[in-house]
C-alpha cells in the first residue's frame, strides 16, 4: 500500500535526524524553547487579551432591574419619538399629494413644470454642513457673491438692464 | 503550515506524508516557531464572547474655522486642530472669497527655528530674501537677478577645476544599522 | 373616487371667480450646531458612556509609549500605578487585581501630557499677549453655544438658536406670514419655484445663497380671504443674508415654538406639520 504512493525510493535525501521526544512517566523534563518560540510567547502575553480585558461587570438583583428600567424607559423614548415623526412624514407626504393633485385641475401646465423631473441629477449643495458641537468662530457666512454666470442670466430680467 | 515529515521504518522504506500542525510557522532564520494549541487557540465558550472594546480618549477636534466636533478616539491625544479640511478649502466653498488658509509648511519648531535663525543660511536663502520684498520689481528682473546668482555658483566650481566635486553640506548621519553590525 | 372629487372642486370654484395661483416660500436655516439634549437623553448618555469606559480594555502604553523615551517618561508621571495586591493584608473591598498596571475591576483613567500651555500655567500670560489666534499649538477653547443674537434677542438675526431650524416670516397687514408671490403677467407661465425665487431676490436681495429642495410644492393652502390658492415651495438657506429691498418690510427668523405664538393660530394649525422639531 504505501509503495505504491513512493516512486521508486526517490526521497532518500530527504530523510532528516527527527529527533522524537522520549517521554517518561511521572518525569517532568525541562522543555527548552527555541529563541525565535520565545519571543512569540512573550509577544503573545503581551498581547492577549484577558489580561487586557476588565472584569465582567457582575449586577446584583437590585441593580439588574434598575439597569433594565432604564433601558425600557430609554426604549419607550425612542418609540414615542419614532412614532411622533414617522406621523408627521405622513402627514407632510399626504399635503404633497393633495397639493399636485389640486394643481393637477387648477393649472395643468404648473403642474408639468412641478413634476417634471430635472435632466441634471439635484445634488446636495456643497456649501451644506453638518452641524458640529460648538459654532465656528463666525457662526454664519454672510459673504456670499453670487456666481458670474448667474448675474448674466438674471440680468435681462431686472429692470435696469432692459 | 505544513511540514514534511520522513518517517523510517526497520525495513528501510520511507513514507512522505503531511502533518498538520496548527500554529507552525517557520522563522526567517530557518529555526521553526512552534507554540503548543493550549496557548494560543483557547476555545471561547458559548456566551463568553466579549467585544473588543480598545481604549478610548474624549477628544476634541477643532475644524479650520473655529467649530468644534467632541468624539471619542484610540490615538492619546486630547486635541486634534485641523488646518485644511472641508471648511476653509476652496473646492467645498465655490462661492466664497474670504477664506483663510494656513500653509501647513508654516508650523511646528522647525520653521520658527527657519524664522529666527534664517540670517544665518547660505546663499541660496539670502539671494530669495530681497526678492520676495521687492515685489514690485518687473518679472523680468527677478529672473535675470536668478540668472545671474545661479552662475555665480557655477563659476566657483569652475576655478577648483574640471573633476572638483562639492563637499557634503552637514555632518553626517548617525546611522544605527551600520553601527550595530560594525560590532 | 378621484374623479368625483375633482368635479366637485371645479364645480365648486366655477360658481365663483377663480383663485389667483400663487406660491409662498418656506425658507429655513438648518441647524448649525447639535441638537440640545433633553435632561433624560443627556442622563441616558451618560450612563452609557460610564457602561463603555468601564468595559474598555487597558490602554496599550507600550503601543503610544515607547519605554525610555520622554514622552513616556512624561505620562509616567501622570499616571501613577495603582496599589497592587499583597497577600499578607487583607482587602476588605475586595482584591486588586492588576494587569498591566491596571486594576481589573475598574475603568481606567489616564490623564494624558498636554501638548499646549495650560490657563493659569507658569508663563501662559505673557505668551498669550504674544500669540494670539495664529498659534496652532494652543489649546482648544470651544465658542459658546450661546450667541450674541441669542442675548440681545435680535429676532431678525441669522446667527440666533443655533442648534433649531430657524424660519423666514415677514410681516404683510399686521399679519405674520411666509412671504407669498403672484405672478404679475398672465400671459407667462413660470413654474412655481422660479415664481418663489425669483419673488424672495426682489425682496430680500440677490445675496442669498439658497437650495431649492424640489419643484414640487409640499403644501396646498387655500386662502379664502383673498381668494388664494398658495402652494408652498421648501427651500434651505445655505450662506448670504435676507436683505429686505422695501424699508418698511418686517422679517423674523423664528424657530417652531416661537411661530406659534406669532402666527394667527388657524394659519399655523394648517401649516405646523410643515416645520421641524428640531
Amino acid at each position: 500500500m504505501f509503495k505504491s504512493m513512493i516512486p521508486n525510493g526517490n526521497h532518500s535525501h530527504i530523510i532528516t535526524n527527527t529527533i522524537f521526544k522520549t517521554f517518561s512517566r511521572g518525569k517532568r523534563t525541562a522543555t527548552t524553547i527555541n529563541a525565535a518560540t520565545q519571543k512569540i510567547v512573550n509577544q503573545l502575553s503581551a498581547l492577549s487579551a484577558s489580561r487586557k480585558q476588565p472584569k465582567l461587570i457582575r449586577l446584583c438583583q437590585e441593580d439588574l432591574i434598575k439597569h433594565r428600567t432604564i433601558v425600557n424607559a430609554w426604549k419607550v423614548f425612542k418609540r414615542q419619538r419614532e412614532q411622533k415623526r414617522t406621523a408627521q412624514l405622513k402627514k407632510q407626504y399626504e399635503s404633497i399629494v393633495n397639493a399636485m393633485e389640486d394643481l393637477k385641475t387648477s393649472s395643468p401646465e404648473l403642474f408639468e413644470l412641478a413634476s417634471e423631473k430635472p435632466k441634471k441629477a439635484v445634488l446636495f449643495p456643497l456649501e451644506m454642513r453638518t452641524p458640529t458641537d460648538y459654532p465656528a468662530n463666525t457662526p454664519w457666512i454672510y459673504n456670499y457673491s453670487p456666481p458670474a454666470k448667474f448675474i448674466k442670466a438674471k440680468k435681462p430680467t431686472t429692470p435696469e438692464s432692459s | 503550515m505544513f511540514s514534511s515529515r520522513v518517517v523510517t521504518t526497520s525495513k528501510g522504506i520511507t513514507t512522505p506524508f503531511q502533518v498538520f500542525q496548527r500554529n507552525m510557522t517557520r522563522g526567517s532564520g530557518g529555526d521553526a516557531v512552534s507554540l503548543s494549541n493550549r496557548r494560543v487557540m483557547r476555545k471561547i465558550k458559548m456566551g463568553k464572547a466579549r467585544p473588543a472594546i480598545f481604549y478610548q480618549f474624549d477628544t476634541l477636534v477643532e475644524l479650520s474655522d473655529g467649530s468644534v466636533v467632541k468624539r471619542r478616539s484610540q490615538a492619546p491625544k486630547d486635541e486634534i486642530r485641523m488646518i485644511s479640511d472641508q471648511r476653509n478649502s476652496t473646492l467645498w466653498n465655490p462661492n466664497r472669497s474670504d477664506i483663510v488658509t494656513i500653509d501647513p509648511n508654516s508650523t511646528g519648531k522647525v520653521h520658527k527655528f527657519k524664522q529666527r535663525f534664517a540670517f544665518f543660511e547660505g546663499n541660496e536663502e539670502q539671494s530669495q530674501i530681497p526678492n520676495e520684498s521687492a515685489d514690485a520689481q518687473p518679472d523680468q528682473e527677478k529672473i535675470e537677478q536668478q540668472q545671474k546668482a545661479s552662475k555665480a555658483n557655477d563659476d566657483f566650481l569652475d576655478l577648483l577645476g574640471q573633476n572638483a566635486e562639492e563637499v557634503q553640506k552637514g555632518g553626517k548621519l548617525f546611522n544605527k544599522k551600520e553601527s550595530r553590525n560594525r560590532k | 373616487m378621484v374623479g368625483v372629487l375633482r368635479r366637485s372642486i371645479v364645480r365648486a370654484y366655477s360658481s365663483q371667480t377663480s383663485p389667483i395661483i400663487s406660491s409662498s416660500l418656506l425658507l429655513s436655516r438648518n441647524p448649525i450646531i447639535t441638537a440640545d439634549l433633553n435632561p433624560f437623553e443627556a442622563q441616558y448618555y451618560k450612563y452609557q458612556s460610564e457602561l463603555w469606559r468601564r468595559l474598555m480594555w487597558t490602554f496599550p502604553k507600550w503601543f503610544y509609549f515607547r519605554e525610555g523615551t520622554l514622552a513616556e517618561q512624561r505620562f509616567r508621571q501622570l499616571n501613577k500605578d495603582p496599589v497592587s495586591y499583597n497577600p499578607d493584608i487583607e482587602y476588605p473591598q475586595g482584591k486588586p487585581e492588576i494587569r498591566h498596571r491596571r486594576d481589573r475591576r475598574f475603568k481606567q483613567v489616564i490623564n494624558l501630557p498636554k501638548t499646549y500651555k495650560q490657563v493659569g500655567e507658569e508663563g501662559h500670560e505673557e505668551e498669550s499677549l504674544t500669540k494670539s489666534h495664529d498659534d496652532l499649538a494652543r489649546q482648544i477653547i470651544p465658542n459658546s453655544r450661546v450667541t450674541k443674537a441669542d442675548e440681545s434677542n435680535d429676532l431678525t438675526s441669522l446667527e440666533r438658536k443655533l442648534s433649531r431650524t430657524l424660519y423666514l416670516v415677514i410681516n404683510q397687514n399686521n399679519n405674520w406670514v411666509l412671504p407669498n408671490f403672484v405672478e404679475s403677467s398672465t400671459e407667462e407661465i413660470k413654474a412655481l419655484h422660479t415664481l418663489a425665487e425669483d419673488g424672495l431676490y426682489k425682496i430680500g436681495g440677490e445675496k442669498i445663497n439658497y437650495f431649492n429642495v424640489s419643484n414640487t410644492p409640499c403644501h396646498l393652502r387655500i386662502n379664502e380671504v383673498e381668494n388664494k390658492k398658495e402652494f408652498i415651495i421648501k427651500s434651505h438657506i445655505l450662506s448670504g443674508e435676507f436683505i429686505p429691498q422695501d424699508e418698511s418690510l418686517q422679517y423674523l427668523w423664528l424657530t417652531k415654538e416661537e411661530l406659534k405664538g406669532k402666527l394667527d393660530p388657524q394659519y399655523y394649525y394648517e401649516i405646523s406639520h410643515l416645520f421641524s422639531d428640531v
